[in-house]
C-alpha cells in the first residue's frame, strides 16, 4: 500500500543490499576456498628438459649441500634438473651404487665426488661409454674419462694449510695430524702433502720442526668419523699439537668434541669450510682458522662446465675454485 | 542504478501476491541450489585430489608388481628351466614393456615423476640384462648369465628401493597433503555453513517482508472496516500502487465506500427537498386557511349571506329592478367564488371572471368613476395559479391607488405570454407608490391594514407568499411605479402550465 512508500523503498533497498552482499559473500568465499587450497598434488611442478645427477660420498656435508644447491639453481637456468642422488632412496648407497643407478637411469650428466678406486674409474668410463658426460668435483679421478674436474687444487689447499701451520711454533717438534677421508684420492693427498711440506720447509730451515702425520678416516659407516675424532680428542692430547681437518664434517666434529670434552686449547685446529658452526668455532677461538673453498663458485662451475661441454663438445679439463682463509 | 531500482520497484508493484510468493520461493530455491552446487563442486574437486594422491601409489605398486613378476620368472627360469616359466617370463616382460611404454615421466622437480623416470630408464636396462640372462641360460653360457643375472638383480634391487622409497616419500607427502586437505575441507565446511546460514536468513527475511506485505494491508483494511462499522464513513482508503489481490480488494473496498457515501449524500438531499416541499405545502395550506378564516371572521355565515343575496336577487327581479338584481348576482357570484374550497387552485379564466364581478360591484358603489380595461389572451384562460391572486391586487389598486383621485380611475388588466412566461399585469392610473413602499411590500416588512373595511382581508403580502410557495421561486411579483400620480403596475410572472 502506498501509505508507507519510504518503508517500501527501504525494504527494496535492504533486499537489494542483502542480495548483493550475499552474491559478494558467495563469490569471496568461493575464491577464498580456491586460493587457500594449497593442495600440492595440483600444484604445477616445473618440467625440465634434462636431468643431471649429483653424487657425493657424504650427503650430510654442509659444504656439499651448498655446492649442490648452487648448482641446482644454476642448472635450472639451463632447463635442467639436478638430482641429489640417493636423497629419495631409503637404502644407504655409496657413490659407486649411486653411479650405477644414475647410469641405468640415463641421466643426461653426472657430477661425482670421485675417489681413488678402480671401480669409480670404471663406472665413470661406463657412463662416458653410455654417452653420459661425467664431471668430477672436490676430488678428481684423473685416470678416468671424465670430462672435467671442478674443485680446489689440493696443492693450493696444502699451501693454505701450510701458511696457517707456519704460524704455530713450538720449542720442540710440532706434531701435526692431518685428518683425511680414506676416499680422498692418493694423488690429491700427495699434492696436498707436498705443497704443505714445501710451505713449512722455510720454517724448518729456521729450526722449527714439524712432524706431519696423516690419519685416514673410515667413512664407510656413518658414525666412524665421530668415533675417530673422539678417540683423538680424548687420547691424543699431548701427542698431537695441531690438527688439520680437510672436510666440513670432520671439522664440525672436532669443534664439538673439543667443547664437549672440555679440551679447548689443547689442540690447534685448522678446519675446512665456512659453515655457520665452523665460523662460530673460529670466532670463539676454539678453531684456529678454517680454509674455505668457495661453494658457490664450485656449484656454478660444475654447471658451466657441463653446459660448455654440451654446447661445444669440449670442455676444460680443470676448473679451479678459489680458496680463502677464515680467522 | 536509479533506473534499475525503478525497474525493480515497478516489477514488484506489478506482481500479484501469488507471483511474488512464487518468485521469492524460486529465488530462495535457486540460491540454495547454486550454493549447494558450488559446495558440491568444491567437495568433488577436493575428493579428486585425494584420488590423485592415491593414484600415484597405485601406479607405483603396479609397476613394482610387474618388475617383481619379471624378476621372479627370470629367477625361476634359472632355477628350473621350464617352458611354463619361460612363458611366464615373456608374459611378464611384455606386460612390463607395455607399461613402461605408456608411462609418461616428465623431468620434474617433484619427486614422483623424477623417481618414476629413473625407474623407467632402469627398467629398460633391467629388461635387456634379463634378456641377456635368459639367452645365456638357454645357451648354457653360465658365465654370461651369472653376470647378467647379478647386474639385473642389482638393478631390480635399486628399482624396488626406488619404488618403495617413492611410496614412502609419497606417503609422507600425502600425510602432509591430507592435513592440508583437511584444513581445506574445514574451510569449506565453514564456508558452506556461512552460505547456508545466509540463505536461511535471507529466506526468513523474504518471508517476513512478504507476509508483512500481504497481511499489513489486510490488517489496515480490517481496521478501516471497523471504523466504518461505527458509522464513520469519512475514512480515507488510499489507492494502492501494487497490483496484487489485496490491492484489488482494497481498491474495491475503497470504491464501495465512495459509492455508499455518494448514495447517502443523494438520499440526504432528496429528503431535504421532500421536507422543503412538504413545508411549502403546509405553509400554503395555512395561508389559504388563513384567507378562508378571514371570511369566517366576517361573522356572517357565508352560506346564509349567499342565500340571502340570492333571495334579494329574486326579489329585485319580482320588483322589476333589474340593475339591483344584476348587482346582487354579481355579489353572489363573488362570494360563491370566495367560499368554494377547491384546494386553493384556480385558473386565469376564473380569476378574470372574479375581477369582472368585483368591478361590477364596485361600479355600483362608485359609478362611472372607475373602469376596468381588460386585455386578456384567451389562450391563457386555463393556466393554473393559486386562488384569489388577482382580486386582492385589483382591490389594492382601488383602495390605495384610485380612491380619492379627482379624475376617472382606470384599472388595466393585461394577461399575455412572453418568453414562455405568462405575465399578469394589473395597473392603475392612481396616486402611485414610493420606492420605499414598493420595497417594503416586496420584502414583507409592511403590515397589512387590518382595519380596512373595504378590504376582503387578503393582503398583497399573502398573495406574494402564496405565489412563491406555489411556484417555489422568488421574484414572481414586481411592482412598478414612476412616482406620484403616475399610477402603479403590478406584474405577476407565472409559468404556463396549461399544457
Amino acid at each position: 500500500m502506498k501509505r508507507k512508500p519510504d518503508r517500501q523503498k527501504l525494504i527494496i533497498a535492504i533486499m537489494a543490499g542483502i542480495m548483493a552482499l550475499f552474491i559478494f559473500g558467495v563469490i569471496s568465499l568461493f575464491i577464498m576456498v580456491r586460493f587457500n587450497n594449497t593442495n600440492p598434488v595440483k600444484r604445477d611442478a616445473r618440467v625440465y628438459d634434462k636431468k643431471y645427477a649429483f653424487i657425493s660420498n657424504d650427503t650430510d656435508d654442509a659444504f656439499v649441500r651448498d655446492v649442490y644447491n648452487v648448482a641446482k639453481e644454476k642448472a635450472s637456468e639451463h632447463d635442467a634438473y639436478l638430482e641429489f642422488m640417493g636423497d629419495h632412496l631409503s637404502g644407504d648407497y655409496d657413490s659407486h651404487a649411486l653411479m650405477e643407478i644414475a647410469i641405468a637411469s640415463r641421466y643426461d650428466a653426472i657430477f661425482v665426488e670421485a675417489d681413488d678406486s678402480r671401480e669409480m674409474t670404471s663406472l665413470i668410463n661406463e657412463a662416458e661409454a653410455e654417452g653420459i658426460p661425467v664431471i668430477t668435483y672436490m676430488n678428481d679421478d684423473s685416470k678416468s674419462n671424465r670430462q672435467s674436474y671442478v674443485g680446489s687444487n689440493f696443492y693450493v689447499l696444502g699451501m693454505q694449510y701450510g701458511r696457517e701451520l707456519r704460524k704455530i711454533k713450538k720449542d720442540d717438534t710440532v706434531n701435526v695430524l692431518v685428518l683425511v677421508k680414506e676416499t680422498l684420492p692418493e694423488s690429491s693427498k700427495n699434492s696436498f702433502s707436498s705443497s704443505l711440506m714445501s710451505e713449512i720447509s722455510d720454517e724448518r730451515t729456521q729450526g722449527n720442526e714439524y712432524d706431519i702425520d696423516f690419519y685416514q678416516l673410515d667413512t664407510s659407516q656413518s658414525f666412524n668419523v665421530e668415533e675417530a675424532v673422539r678417540e683423538i680428542v680424548l687420547y691424543k692430547e699431548g701427542d698431537v699439537d695441531v690438527v688439520l681437518c680437510l672436510d666440513e664434517i670432520t671439522t664440525t666434529n672436532f669443534y664439538r668434541a673439543l667443547v664437549d670434552y672440555n679440551k679447548v686449547g689443547k689442540f690447534e685446529v685448522i678446519g675446512y669450510y665456512n659453515s655457520e658452526t665452523i665460523v662460530q668455532g673460529v670466532e670463539r677461538g676454539v678453531l684456529k682458522a678454517a680454509v674455505s673453498v668457495d661453494a658457490t663458485e664450485m656449484g656454478e662451475s660444475c654447471i658451466n662446465a657441463i653446459e660448455e661441454y654440451f654446447e661445444s663438445g669440449y670442455v676444460s679439463d680443470y676448473f679451479s675454485v678459489g680458496v680463502e682463509i677464515i680467522k | 542504478m536509479k533506473k534499475m531500482r525503478t525497474f525493480f520497484s515497478n516489477l514488484i508493484h506489478r506482481m500479484s501476491i501469488r507471483r511474488q510468493l512464487l518468485v521469492s520461493f524460486i529465488i530462495t530455491a535457486l540460491v540454495i541450489f547454486v550454493a549447494n552446487f558450488v559446495i558440491f563442486i568444491e567437495i568433488d574437486r577436493q575428493l579428486s585430489s585425494v584420488d590423485d594422491v592415491y593414484a600415484g601409489n597405485e601406479q607405483n605398486n603396479e609397476l613394482l608388481e610387474l618388475i617383481e613378476a619379471v624378476q621372479n620368472s627370470m629367477t625361476g627360469y634359472l632355477q628350473v628351466k621350464s617352458t611354463d616359466i619361460m612363458e611366464d617370463y615373456y608374459r611378464s616382460v611384455y606386460a612390463l614393456s607395455e607399461k613402461l611404454d605408456t608411462m609418461e615421466t616428465p623431468i620434474s622437480e617433484s619427486v614422483a615423476p623424477a623417481a618414476r623416470d629413473d625407474v623407467k630408464n632402469m627398467a629398460y636396462v633391467y629388461l635387456s640384462r634379463a634378456d641377456e640372462t635368459i639367452q645365456g641360460k638357454r645357451g648354457r653360457d653360465v658365465e654370461k648369465y651369472s653376470g647378467s643375472y647379478a647386474q639385473a638383480t642389482e638393478l631390480y634391487t635399486y628399482m624396488r628401493d626406488a619404488i618403495t622409497s617413492l611410496n614412502a616419500e609419497q606417503f609422507k607427502q600425502n600425510t602432509r597433503e591430507y592435513s592440508e586437505l583437511r584444513a581445506s575441507m574445514k574451510l569449506l565446511e565453514t564456508a558452506s555453513f556461512i552460505i547456508l546460514a545466509l540463505v536461511f536468513f535471507i529466506g526468513v527475511f523474504l518471508t517476513i517482508i512478504l507476509t508483512d506485505r500481504i497481511t499489513s494491508p489486510i490488517t489496515d483494511l480490517s481496521k478501516k472496516a471497523e471504523i466504518i462499522s461505527t458509522g464513520n464513513f469519512r475514512v480515507e482508503i488510499p489507492v494502492s500502487p501494487w497490483n496484487d489481490e489485496v490491492s484489488v480488494l482494497s481498491n474495491a473496498f475503497s470504491g464501495m465506500l465512495i459509492s455508499i457515501r455518494d448514495y447517502m449524500e443523494q438520499q440526504k438531499k432528496s429528503l431535504e427537498t421532500e421536507r422543503d416541499l412538504r413545508e411549502r405545502e403546509l405553509t400554503m395550506e395555512a395561508e389559504i386557511k388563513e384567507a378562508q378564516l378571514k371570511y369566517f371572521q366576517a361573522q356572517i355565515n357565508p352560506h346564509f349571506l349567499f342565500n340571502t343575496l340570492n333571495a334579494g336577487m329574486q326579489l329585485a327581479m319580482l320588483e322589476s329592478a333589474p340593475r339591483t338584481g344584476e348587482f346582487l348576482k354579481n355579489v353572489s357570484e363573488f362570494f360563491r367564488y370566495n367560499i368554494s374550497s377547491d384546494k386553493g387552485e384556480s385558473t386565469i379564466g376564473e380569476e378574470v371572471k372574479l375581477i369582472d364581478y368585483y368591478i361590477e360591484i364596485l361600479k355600483a358603489r362608485f359609478g362611472d368613476e372607475l373602469d376596468l380595461i381588460k386585455d386578456v389572451d384567451e389562450n391563457l384562460s386555463n393556466v393554473k395559479l393559486p386562488k384569489m391572486i388577482i382580486q386582492p391586487i385589483v382591490e389594492n389598486c382601488v383602495n390605495h391607488g384610485i380612491r380619492g383621485i379627482d379624475r376617472k380611475g382606470f384599472i388595466y388588466l393585461t394577461i399575455y405570454e412572453q418568453k414562455g412566461e405568462v405575465l399578469i399585469s394589473i395597473a392603475d392610473n392612481g396616486i402611485g407608490m414610493e420606492k420605499e413602499t414598493i420595497d417594503a411590500i416586496l420584502n414583507g416588512t409592511i403590515k397589512p391594514d387590518e382595519n380596512n373595511k373595504d378590504s376582503n382581508g387578503v393582503g398583497v403580502r399573502s398573495v406574494i407568499n402564496r405565489l412563491e410557495l406555489f411556484y417555489n421561486k422568488k421574484d414572481i411579483v414586481e411592482i412598478i411605479s414612476n412616482g406620484k400620480d403616475e399610477g402603479t403596475e403590478v406584474i405577476i410572472h407565472v409559468q404556463n402550465n396549461a399544457g
